[in-house]
Protein backbone atom coordinates (compact mmCIF):
# COMPACT_ATOMS: atom_id res chain seq x y z
CA UNK A 1 0.00 0.00 0.00
CA UNK A 2 2.91 2.57 0.53
CA UNK A 3 4.93 1.37 -2.64
CA UNK A 4 1.53 2.77 -4.17
CA UNK A 5 1.20 5.85 -2.40
CA UNK A 6 4.86 6.96 -2.78
CA UNK A 7 4.51 6.00 -6.58
CA UNK A 8 1.59 8.06 -6.85
CA UNK A 9 3.59 11.28 -5.06
CA UNK A 10 6.05 10.57 -7.52
CA UNK A 11 3.43 10.71 -10.26
CA UNK A 12 1.97 14.10 -8.79
CA UNK A 13 5.59 15.87 -7.98
CA UNK A 14 5.84 18.71 -10.38
CA UNK A 15 1.82 19.01 -10.33
CA UNK A 16 -0.07 21.94 -8.07
CA UNK A 17 -2.34 20.19 -5.58
CA UNK A 18 -5.30 22.48 -6.15
CA UNK A 19 -8.83 20.67 -4.37
CA UNK A 20 -9.07 19.11 -8.27
CA UNK A 21 -6.15 17.57 -8.28
CA UNK A 22 -6.17 16.56 -4.79
CA UNK A 23 -8.64 14.67 -5.73
CA UNK A 24 -7.69 13.08 -8.84
CA UNK A 25 -4.25 11.96 -6.66
CA UNK A 26 -6.90 10.39 -4.23
CA UNK A 27 -8.81 8.49 -6.31
CA UNK A 28 -5.90 7.32 -8.45
CA UNK A 29 -4.55 5.66 -5.43
CA UNK A 30 -7.84 4.25 -4.73
CA UNK A 31 -8.44 2.48 -7.92
CA UNK A 32 -4.76 1.14 -7.99
CA UNK A 33 -5.02 -0.20 -4.74
CA UNK A 34 -8.32 -1.58 -5.71
CA UNK A 35 -6.87 -3.17 -8.89
CA UNK A 36 -3.93 -4.27 -6.73
CA UNK A 37 -6.01 -6.02 -4.38
CA UNK A 38 -8.60 -7.70 -7.23
CA UNK A 39 -5.22 -9.23 -9.00
CA UNK A 40 -4.25 -11.06 -5.38
CA UNK A 41 -7.70 -12.24 -4.89
CA UNK A 42 -7.21 -14.12 -8.04
CA UNK A 43 -4.56 -15.75 -7.13
CA UNK A 44 -1.61 -13.24 -8.06
CA UNK A 45 1.65 -12.36 -5.37
CA UNK A 46 1.73 -8.86 -3.85
CA UNK A 47 4.71 -7.88 -5.16
CA UNK A 48 3.29 -8.56 -8.86
CA UNK A 49 0.19 -7.63 -8.50
CA UNK A 50 1.62 -4.14 -7.26
CA UNK A 51 3.73 -3.66 -10.29
CA UNK A 52 0.82 -4.87 -12.24
CA UNK A 53 -1.07 -1.79 -10.88
CA UNK A 54 1.97 0.85 -11.30
CA UNK A 55 2.09 -0.39 -15.02
CA UNK A 56 -1.27 0.50 -15.82
CA UNK A 57 -0.50 4.03 -14.87
CA UNK A 58 2.24 5.40 -15.99
CA UNK A 59 1.66 9.50 -16.25
CA UNK A 60 -1.12 11.30 -15.18
CA UNK A 61 -0.34 14.69 -17.52
CA UNK A 62 -2.79 13.58 -19.68
CA UNK A 63 -5.70 13.65 -16.72
CA UNK A 64 -5.57 17.24 -15.35
CA UNK A 65 -7.61 19.75 -16.40
CA UNK A 66 -5.63 22.57 -17.81
CA UNK A 67 -3.04 20.28 -19.23
CA UNK A 68 -2.12 20.12 -23.64
CA UNK A 69 0.01 18.01 -25.39
CA UNK A 70 2.62 21.02 -26.67
CA UNK A 71 5.45 20.99 -29.14
CA UNK A 72 7.85 21.76 -26.78
CA UNK A 73 10.91 22.57 -29.17
CA UNK A 74 9.04 24.67 -30.61
CA UNK A 75 7.08 26.60 -28.01
CA UNK A 76 10.60 27.43 -26.26
CA UNK A 77 11.87 28.41 -29.33
CA UNK A 78 9.35 31.18 -29.68
CA UNK A 79 9.81 31.64 -25.92
CA UNK A 80 13.25 32.69 -26.35
CA UNK A 81 12.56 34.89 -29.26
CA UNK A 82 9.80 36.52 -27.63
CA UNK A 83 12.49 37.35 -24.74
CA UNK A 84 14.78 38.91 -27.41
CA UNK A 85 12.37 40.81 -28.94
CA UNK A 86 11.43 42.17 -25.62
CA UNK A 87 15.30 42.75 -24.61
CA UNK A 88 15.53 44.74 -27.64
CA UNK A 89 12.34 46.81 -26.92
CA UNK A 90 13.79 47.73 -23.44
CA UNK A 91 17.46 48.38 -24.77
CA UNK A 92 15.78 50.90 -27.53
CA UNK A 93 14.00 52.46 -24.83
CA UNK A 94 16.80 52.37 -22.68
CA UNK A 95 19.20 54.12 -25.00
CA UNK A 96 18.02 58.12 -23.45
CA UNK A 97 19.29 56.53 -19.87
CA UNK A 98 22.53 57.13 -21.69
CA UNK A 99 22.21 60.97 -21.13
CA UNK A 100 22.16 59.99 -17.31
CA UNK A 101 23.64 58.72 -14.31
CA UNK A 102 21.46 55.43 -14.94
CA UNK A 103 23.44 54.33 -18.06
CA UNK A 104 24.43 50.89 -16.44
CA UNK A 105 20.47 49.87 -17.66
CA UNK A 106 21.50 50.79 -20.93
CA UNK A 107 24.63 48.96 -20.81
CA UNK A 108 22.06 45.91 -19.59
CA UNK A 109 19.88 46.26 -21.78
CA UNK A 110 22.53 45.68 -25.07
CA UNK A 111 23.99 42.48 -22.63
CA UNK A 112 20.71 40.81 -22.02
CA UNK A 113 19.97 41.49 -25.90
CA UNK A 114 23.23 40.00 -27.04
CA UNK A 115 22.88 36.74 -24.59
CA UNK A 116 19.36 35.80 -25.89
CA UNK A 117 20.34 36.41 -29.47
CA UNK A 118 23.29 33.61 -28.65
CA UNK A 119 20.76 31.92 -26.99
CA UNK A 120 17.69 31.67 -29.80
CA UNK A 121 20.24 30.98 -32.45
CA UNK A 122 21.59 27.92 -30.94
CA UNK A 123 18.41 26.74 -30.01
CA UNK A 124 17.16 27.05 -33.51
CA UNK A 125 20.22 24.49 -34.58
CA UNK A 126 18.98 22.35 -32.11
CA UNK A 127 15.33 21.76 -33.60
CA UNK A 128 13.77 18.14 -32.69
CA UNK A 129 10.32 18.03 -32.58
CA UNK A 130 9.33 17.11 -28.76
CA UNK A 131 5.46 16.30 -27.79
CA UNK A 132 4.71 16.37 -24.04
CA UNK A 133 1.72 17.66 -22.08
CA UNK A 134 2.11 21.32 -20.28
CA UNK A 135 0.05 23.32 -17.93
CA UNK A 136 -1.82 25.91 -19.40
CA UNK A 137 -3.53 26.89 -16.08
CA UNK A 138 0.24 27.33 -14.19
CA UNK A 139 0.78 29.58 -16.72
CA UNK A 140 -1.90 31.80 -16.58
CA UNK A 141 -1.04 31.96 -12.73
CA UNK A 142 2.43 32.74 -13.36
CA UNK A 143 1.05 35.55 -15.38
CA UNK A 144 -0.71 36.39 -13.02
CA UNK A 145 1.66 36.40 -10.42
CA UNK A 146 4.29 38.16 -12.56
CA UNK A 147 1.56 41.21 -13.02
CA UNK A 148 0.80 41.58 -9.21
CA UNK A 149 4.29 41.37 -8.33
CA UNK A 150 5.05 43.97 -11.06
CA UNK A 151 1.85 46.05 -10.17
CA UNK A 152 3.26 46.15 -6.45
CA UNK A 153 6.59 46.77 -7.67
CA UNK A 154 5.64 49.61 -9.49
CA UNK A 155 3.39 50.88 -6.57
CA UNK A 156 5.95 50.50 -4.24
CA UNK A 157 8.93 51.96 -6.13
CA UNK A 158 6.81 54.90 -7.53
CA UNK A 159 5.32 55.78 -4.52
CA UNK A 160 8.26 56.01 -2.36
CA UNK A 161 10.48 58.21 -5.49
CA UNK A 162 7.05 60.40 -5.35
CA UNK A 163 7.25 61.09 -1.19
CA UNK A 164 11.17 61.68 -1.33
CA UNK A 165 11.12 63.42 -4.09
CA UNK A 166 8.01 65.97 -3.91
CA UNK A 167 6.84 65.12 0.35
CA UNK A 168 8.53 67.57 1.90
CA UNK A 169 7.66 70.55 -0.33
CA UNK A 170 3.39 68.66 -0.01
CA UNK A 171 3.56 68.47 3.82
CA UNK A 172 4.79 71.98 4.45
CA UNK A 173 2.13 73.19 1.54
CA UNK A 174 5.46 74.63 -0.80
CA UNK A 175 4.79 74.89 -4.30
CA UNK A 176 6.52 72.13 -5.95
CA UNK A 177 10.18 72.97 -6.77
CA UNK A 178 11.55 71.96 -9.66
CA UNK A 179 13.80 74.62 -11.01
CA UNK A 180 14.48 74.14 -14.68
CA UNK A 181 14.83 71.16 -17.51
CA UNK A 182 17.82 69.77 -15.74
CA UNK A 183 15.63 68.96 -12.88
CA UNK A 184 12.50 68.19 -14.62
CA UNK A 185 14.60 65.22 -16.80
CA UNK A 186 16.24 63.96 -13.07
CA UNK A 187 12.55 63.64 -11.96
CA UNK A 188 11.24 62.35 -14.74
CA UNK A 189 14.35 59.32 -15.51
CA UNK A 190 13.82 58.44 -11.96
CA UNK A 191 9.65 57.68 -12.48
CA UNK A 192 10.72 56.21 -16.00
CA UNK A 193 12.97 53.90 -14.54
CA UNK A 194 10.38 51.31 -12.70
CA UNK A 195 8.35 51.66 -15.79
CA UNK A 196 10.91 50.03 -18.30
CA UNK A 197 10.47 46.64 -16.42
CA UNK A 198 6.47 46.36 -17.57
CA UNK A 199 8.57 43.98 -20.52
CA UNK A 200 8.70 41.77 -17.74
CA UNK A 201 5.17 40.57 -16.75
CA UNK A 202 4.26 41.52 -20.68
CA UNK A 203 6.81 38.84 -21.66
CA UNK A 204 5.04 36.12 -19.23
CA UNK A 205 1.68 36.89 -20.82
CA UNK A 206 3.00 36.23 -24.07
CA UNK A 207 4.27 32.60 -22.87
CA UNK A 208 0.68 31.70 -22.27
CA UNK A 209 -0.66 33.02 -25.87
CA UNK A 210 2.81 30.73 -27.19
CA UNK A 211 1.76 28.07 -25.13
CA UNK A 212 -2.07 28.07 -26.48
CA UNK A 213 -0.55 28.72 -30.07
CA UNK A 214 1.53 25.43 -29.52
CA UNK A 215 -0.87 23.48 -29.03
CA UNK A 216 -0.11 19.80 -30.43
CA UNK A 217 -3.42 17.71 -31.38
CA UNK A 218 -3.54 14.18 -30.23
CA UNK B 1 11.88 33.97 -42.22
CA UNK B 2 9.12 34.46 -39.75
CA UNK B 3 7.73 37.91 -39.58
CA UNK B 4 8.86 38.09 -35.90
CA UNK B 5 12.51 37.37 -36.68
CA UNK B 6 12.21 40.20 -39.19
CA UNK B 7 10.67 42.65 -37.10
CA UNK B 8 13.74 41.57 -34.30
CA UNK B 9 16.67 41.95 -37.18
CA UNK B 10 14.99 45.18 -38.07
CA UNK B 11 14.78 46.98 -34.20
CA UNK B 12 17.98 45.53 -33.52
CA UNK B 13 19.80 47.59 -36.47
CA UNK B 14 18.13 50.45 -35.37
CA UNK B 15 18.80 49.74 -31.41
CA UNK B 16 21.99 49.30 -32.78
CA UNK B 17 22.54 51.90 -34.94
CA UNK B 18 20.88 54.66 -32.21
CA UNK B 19 23.22 53.37 -29.30
CA UNK B 20 26.45 53.65 -31.46
CA UNK B 21 25.12 57.43 -32.68
CA UNK B 22 24.71 58.40 -28.94
CA UNK B 23 27.56 56.08 -27.22
CA UNK B 24 30.09 57.48 -30.08
CA UNK B 25 28.92 60.80 -31.38
CA UNK B 26 26.46 62.49 -28.86
CA UNK B 27 28.05 61.34 -25.82
CA UNK B 28 31.59 62.51 -26.39
CA UNK B 29 30.58 65.70 -28.30
CA UNK B 30 29.05 66.80 -25.31
CA UNK B 31 31.57 65.61 -22.75
CA UNK B 32 34.21 67.79 -24.92
CA UNK B 33 31.57 70.61 -24.82
CA UNK B 34 31.80 69.97 -20.67
CA UNK B 35 35.00 69.92 -20.69
CA UNK B 36 35.94 73.14 -23.21
CA UNK B 37 33.07 74.84 -20.90
CA UNK B 38 35.24 74.40 -17.79
CA UNK B 39 38.33 74.99 -18.98
CA UNK B 40 36.67 78.37 -20.30
CA UNK B 41 35.42 79.01 -16.17
CA UNK B 42 39.29 78.92 -15.25
CA UNK B 43 40.12 82.08 -17.07
CA UNK B 44 38.42 86.02 -16.84
CA UNK B 45 38.51 86.55 -20.63
CA UNK B 46 36.34 83.42 -21.45
CA UNK B 47 34.48 83.34 -18.59
CA UNK B 48 30.60 82.79 -18.50
CA UNK B 49 29.27 85.11 -16.10
CA UNK B 50 25.71 83.58 -15.85
CA UNK B 51 27.08 80.55 -13.90
CA UNK B 52 27.09 82.58 -11.04
CA UNK B 53 23.87 83.90 -10.93
CA UNK B 54 22.77 81.18 -8.42
CA UNK B 55 24.63 82.94 -6.22
CA UNK B 56 23.94 86.09 -5.79
CA UNK B 57 23.00 87.57 -2.12
CA UNK B 58 22.98 90.36 -0.71
CA UNK B 59 24.94 89.51 2.36
CA UNK B 60 28.09 87.80 3.15
CA UNK B 61 27.24 85.45 5.86
CA UNK B 62 26.64 82.37 3.97
CA UNK B 63 29.99 80.72 3.91
CA UNK B 64 28.57 78.06 1.38
CA UNK B 65 27.21 80.80 -0.75
CA UNK B 66 30.53 82.38 -1.20
CA UNK B 67 32.48 78.69 -1.73
CA UNK B 68 30.69 78.02 -4.44
CA UNK B 69 30.69 81.50 -5.78
CA UNK B 70 34.25 81.60 -6.21
CA UNK B 71 34.62 77.53 -7.53
CA UNK B 72 32.47 78.93 -9.97
CA UNK B 73 34.87 82.04 -11.32
CA UNK B 74 38.26 82.04 -12.94
CA UNK B 75 41.15 80.78 -10.79
CA UNK B 76 38.95 77.93 -9.85
CA UNK B 77 41.20 75.30 -10.61
CA UNK B 78 43.70 76.22 -7.85
CA UNK B 79 42.48 75.14 -4.39
CA UNK B 80 41.16 77.76 -2.13
CA UNK B 81 40.60 78.35 1.58
CA UNK B 82 38.28 81.33 2.93
CA UNK B 83 37.74 83.40 5.57
CA UNK B 84 34.79 85.74 6.31
CA UNK B 85 35.08 88.81 8.70
CA UNK B 86 31.39 89.85 9.28
CA UNK B 87 31.85 92.92 11.18
CA UNK B 88 33.92 94.56 8.64
CA UNK B 89 31.77 92.27 5.41
CA UNK B 90 35.33 91.66 4.13
CA UNK B 91 36.42 88.28 2.45
CA UNK B 92 39.80 86.61 2.28
CA UNK B 93 40.61 84.12 -0.27
CA UNK B 94 43.84 82.17 0.36
CA UNK B 95 45.02 80.54 -2.91
CA UNK B 96 47.08 77.42 -2.35
CA UNK B 97 49.70 78.07 -4.75
CA UNK B 98 52.15 80.75 -6.20
CA UNK B 99 51.62 83.66 -8.36
CA UNK B 100 54.39 82.45 -10.26
CA UNK B 101 53.17 78.74 -10.80
CA UNK B 102 49.95 80.10 -12.12
CA UNK B 103 51.38 83.05 -14.25
CA UNK B 104 51.45 86.52 -12.97
CA UNK B 105 49.57 88.15 -16.01
CA UNK B 106 46.66 85.68 -15.85
CA UNK B 107 46.17 86.13 -11.81
CA UNK B 108 46.59 89.50 -11.88
CA UNK B 109 43.38 89.60 -14.61
CA UNK B 110 41.72 86.92 -12.80
CA UNK B 111 42.04 88.44 -9.33
CA UNK B 112 40.39 91.84 -10.84
CA UNK B 113 37.26 89.74 -12.86
CA UNK B 114 36.97 87.80 -9.49
CA UNK B 115 36.66 90.97 -7.63
CA UNK B 116 34.28 92.93 -9.48
CA UNK B 117 32.36 89.72 -9.96
CA UNK B 118 32.47 88.94 -6.43
CA UNK B 119 31.48 92.41 -5.20
CA UNK B 120 28.23 92.44 -8.20
CA UNK B 121 26.98 88.92 -6.78
CA UNK B 122 27.47 89.82 -3.00
CA UNK B 123 25.85 93.41 -2.17
CA UNK B 124 27.39 94.30 1.04
CA UNK B 125 30.86 92.66 0.27
CA UNK B 126 33.10 95.27 1.51
CA UNK B 127 36.55 94.00 -0.04
CA UNK B 128 38.91 91.00 -0.98
CA UNK B 129 42.25 89.92 0.11
CA UNK B 130 43.89 87.43 -2.21
CA UNK B 131 46.87 85.68 -0.35
CA UNK B 132 48.91 83.27 -2.41
CA UNK B 133 52.32 82.00 -0.95
CA UNK B 134 54.37 84.98 -0.88
CA UNK B 135 51.99 87.56 -2.39
CA UNK B 136 48.89 89.26 -1.10
CA UNK B 137 46.38 91.70 -2.84
CA UNK B 138 43.46 93.65 -1.42
CA UNK B 139 40.55 95.52 -3.45
CA UNK B 140 37.66 97.40 -1.69
CA UNK B 141 34.56 98.11 -2.94
CA UNK B 142 35.26 101.49 -3.19
CA UNK B 143 38.10 101.03 -5.74
CA UNK B 144 36.35 98.73 -7.73
CA UNK B 145 33.66 101.02 -8.09
CA UNK B 146 35.80 104.12 -8.96
CA UNK B 147 36.49 101.64 -11.83
CA UNK B 148 33.40 100.37 -13.16
CA UNK B 149 31.32 102.22 -11.72
CA UNK B 150 27.70 102.22 -9.13
CA UNK B 151 26.18 99.73 -8.70
CA UNK B 152 28.08 97.02 -9.79
CA UNK B 153 25.19 94.55 -9.36
CA UNK B 154 23.80 96.08 -13.01
CA UNK B 155 27.16 94.96 -14.87
CA UNK B 156 26.15 90.74 -14.11
CA UNK B 157 24.26 91.20 -17.57
CA UNK B 158 25.66 89.08 -19.66
CA UNK B 159 26.11 91.51 -22.95
CA UNK B 160 26.87 94.14 -20.43
CA UNK B 161 29.46 92.21 -18.96
CA UNK B 162 31.11 91.12 -21.77
CA UNK B 163 31.80 94.61 -22.77
CA UNK B 164 31.97 96.69 -19.94
CA UNK B 165 34.32 94.05 -17.78
CA UNK B 166 35.38 91.12 -19.43
CA UNK B 167 36.66 93.45 -23.22
CA UNK B 168 38.43 95.68 -20.86
CA UNK B 169 40.56 93.07 -19.09
CA UNK B 170 42.41 92.19 -22.27
CA UNK B 171 44.54 95.20 -21.68
CA UNK B 172 47.37 94.60 -19.77
CA UNK B 173 47.57 98.95 -19.35
CA UNK B 174 43.38 98.86 -17.51
CA UNK B 175 45.06 95.94 -15.48
CA UNK B 176 48.00 97.46 -14.68
CA UNK B 177 46.23 100.18 -12.85
CA UNK B 178 45.19 97.90 -10.24
CA UNK B 179 48.62 96.52 -9.19
CA UNK B 180 50.57 99.98 -9.79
Amino acid sequence: MMDLKDYVDELFRHQHLTPEVRDLKEEILSNMTAKMNDLIAQGMEADIAAKKAKESLSAIDCLIDGNQRTDISKYRLECTQTVLLNCIIFWIFSLPLLFTHFATFSYLGLLLTISFAIVYLLQTKQQTEVVAFLSVTTSERRKKIAWIVWGLFFVVCNGTMAALTFGSDLLSGRPLDISGPYQMADIAVRFYMPLLTILIPITFSSFTKLLLKNRKGE
Amino acid sequence: MSKKSKIIICLFVVAAILFCIIQFGIIPADREKQAEYARNQTDALTHDITGIADYKSPFIGNASNIGNLFWNLPLNNVDMKFEINSETCALTVNYLDTVWNIGEEKVQRDLIYNSVAAMAAIENLSGITYNFYGESYSYSRKQIEEVFGSPLSELLDQEKWSNEVQDKLNSADFVGQFFS
